[in-house]
């Protein structure tokens, strides 16, 4: 892809995002601080779920209390970062249903574009900001140094869950596309990638591979903190980016071969 | 009757038009179960216990809250913000119809749904997990829970009268009930059993309609000795919550525009 490309991309996000800002600002202040109450509130309920269970128990699967926090904290933060930017997948089915996806292939930007950044969420993006300081904080009370090569390691970790999320997304907006049913099956990645809130160790041989090397939710929380606590070691990750790369293109294939099924029935 | 009876069936075959919709949706109730199932796995599954609670007895809590969930929280009821905003309310109001009445069918149809599927479910969970559970088998502590269950379906279906009528009010009903949302899956025990809390938590908690949701039920089907205080709280709640809902509901309807009909 050109560097022009690029940027008119990026000019079309920011634009489409400051518009959602704007509606937001214009429309649902109050809605918005309901939003932003109730993720603040279910992330304190979440940490004081693991404070109670692993700070009687000392241990959750060999996890220290202060090393589950950071776990939960790192899913926190990248599930948040990685859902905000498609929130498209969640107006997709009403858009196929009644036509209006139709304006999307009409476009000179790529469909897939528009259908998975068009609604980024700009809430999300304000909470951004605490949630990193979270991670900060539960990185330093854990113990663990804060450098340079170890962040890095860690946004790289990042790009590719981000790269394998992208890729289950077009799957499920391929499905959208064959069965104009898709609800349920995001919601039910969202139930799964739930799963990665705590050590992916603690299901099991198969449980903890297929959230790994299938989905991007051991990469989203466990991963990278084993890396931080010197337990992984981060060459693994040449691996994943292949991985990754190898499920974007599989993605594709799919939705290409789901668009030849629309059939624009209500436009 | 008659006609409340087709309301049902028509319920009913509303879920099967979107067959992988269906599908997906039941096997994310198999999922609400899995990550308190390992979780507590993890904790207590070598044995010991922590709040007093062993891996049996968190697996009959987690087990009990997973079909307590279907059933006092499957509802259709939570569309009906949306249905005051499309102004498709108007719709079943200019029919010889008890809007109450109405909701009420479109939840039962909702439950029988639920209940329906989790004969397959429960025990494909026994298969697989094989979790040690208790089962209650005295038949008045039996009774004395199904009625703490009817006593939380009502409960619920009073919130979420409260809840969508704020579609009267605005647009914005999507952001009150996530918020509901979230707190339910704390207040009512789901996410861990109340009594993990600290006294006054548990105290505070008490004073609102949530715990009689998930938590109470339970201890009622455990066998607990303040049964008749936890059912006599239950009915205060119904009985607040119902004039409450009715008090909201009437004066919402006299702002009803029926906007985009």
């Amino acid at each position: 892809m050109k560097m022009h490309t690029l940027k008119s991309y990026f000019r079309v996000w920011l634009k489409l995002t400051s518009q959602q800002f704007q509606s937001q600002i214009s429309n649902a202040r109050g809605a918005a601080v309901l939003f932003i109450l109730g993720k603040l509130f279910r992330l304190s309920t979440a940490f004081l779920l693991v404070y109670l269970v692993v700070g009687r128990a000392k241990l959750i699967s060999g996890y220290s209390l202060e090393q589950a926090v950071l776990i939960l904290a790192l899913f926190n933060f990248f599930s948040t970062l990685t859902q905000l930017f498609m929130r498209g997948i969640y107006m997709f089915r009403q858009k196929v249903v009644d036509g209006s996806f139709d304006f999307y292939l009409l476009n000179p930007l790529s469909e897939l574009f528009y259908s998975l950044f068009s609604f980024t969420d700009p809430m999300d993006l304000l909470l951004i900001l605490p949630y990193s300081g979270i991670v900060v904080w539960a990185w330093q009370s854990a113990g663990y140094p804060l450098t340079i090569p170890l962040i890095m390691v860690i946004i790289i970790t990042l790009i590719i869950a981000f790269v394998m999320a992208i890729s289950w997304h077009i799957v499920m907006l391929g499905v959208g596309i064959r069965y104009l049913e898709v609800d349920n099956t995001i919601m039910l990645y969202r139930d799964l990638e739930r799963l990665a809130a705590m050590p992916v160790s603690m299901y099991g041989r198969w449980g903890s591979g297929i959230l790994t090397y299938l989905f991007p939710f051991g990469l989203m929380a466990t991963v990278p903190a084993n890396i931080i606590f010197g337990l992984t070691n981060p060459y693994y990750l040449f691996g994943f980016s292949i991985l990754a790369l190898l499920q974007l293109k599989i993605a594709l294939w799919y939705w290409q071969k789901s668009l030849l099924t629309y059939s624009s029935a209500s436009s | 009757m008659k006609k409340y009876l087709s309301i049902f069936s028509i319920t009913l075959q509303e879920y099967f038009v979107y067959r992988l919709n269906m599908f997906m949706w039941r096997v994310r109730q198999i999922f609400v179960f899995l990550l308190p199932y390992f979780l507590w796995r993890a904790v207590l599954g070598g044995g010991g216990d922590i709040y007093g609670y062993d891996f049996g007895s968190i697996m009959t809590y987690l087990f009990g809250t997973t079909i307590l969930r279907s059933l006092v929280m499957g509802s259709r009821t939570v569309d009906l913000g949306w249905m005051i905003n499309s102004g498709l309310l108007t719709i079943p109001l200019m029919r010889p119809l008890n809007m109450f009445r109405f909701l009420l069918t479109r939840d039962a149809a909702d439950k029988l749904f639920n209940l329906s599927f989790m004969f397959i479910e429960i025990p494909l969970i026994f298969l697989v997990f094989k979790p040690p559970v208790f089962l209650q088998t005295d038949l008045l502590i039996l009774l004395y829970a199904v009625c703490s269950t009817l006593l939380a379906i009502l409960i619920y279906f009073y919130i979420n009268i409260i809840f969508g009528s704020l579609g009267f009010w605005t647009r914005d009903v999507w952001a009150p009930r996530f918020l509901l949302m979230v707190i339910l899956e704390f207040a009512t025990g789901a996410m861990f059993p109340l009594d993990m809390l600290s006294n006054l938590w548990q105290k505070a908690l008490l004073w609102t309609p949530f715990p009689y949701l998930l938590f109470i039920p339970l201890r009622i089907y455990l066998g607990s000795s303040e049964t008749m205080v936890y059912l006599l709280g239950q009915l205060v709640w119904v009985t607040i919550l119902s004039l409450l809902s009715r008090y909201i509901w009437k004066r919402g309807l006299l702002r009803y525009e029926a906007e985009g009909r």
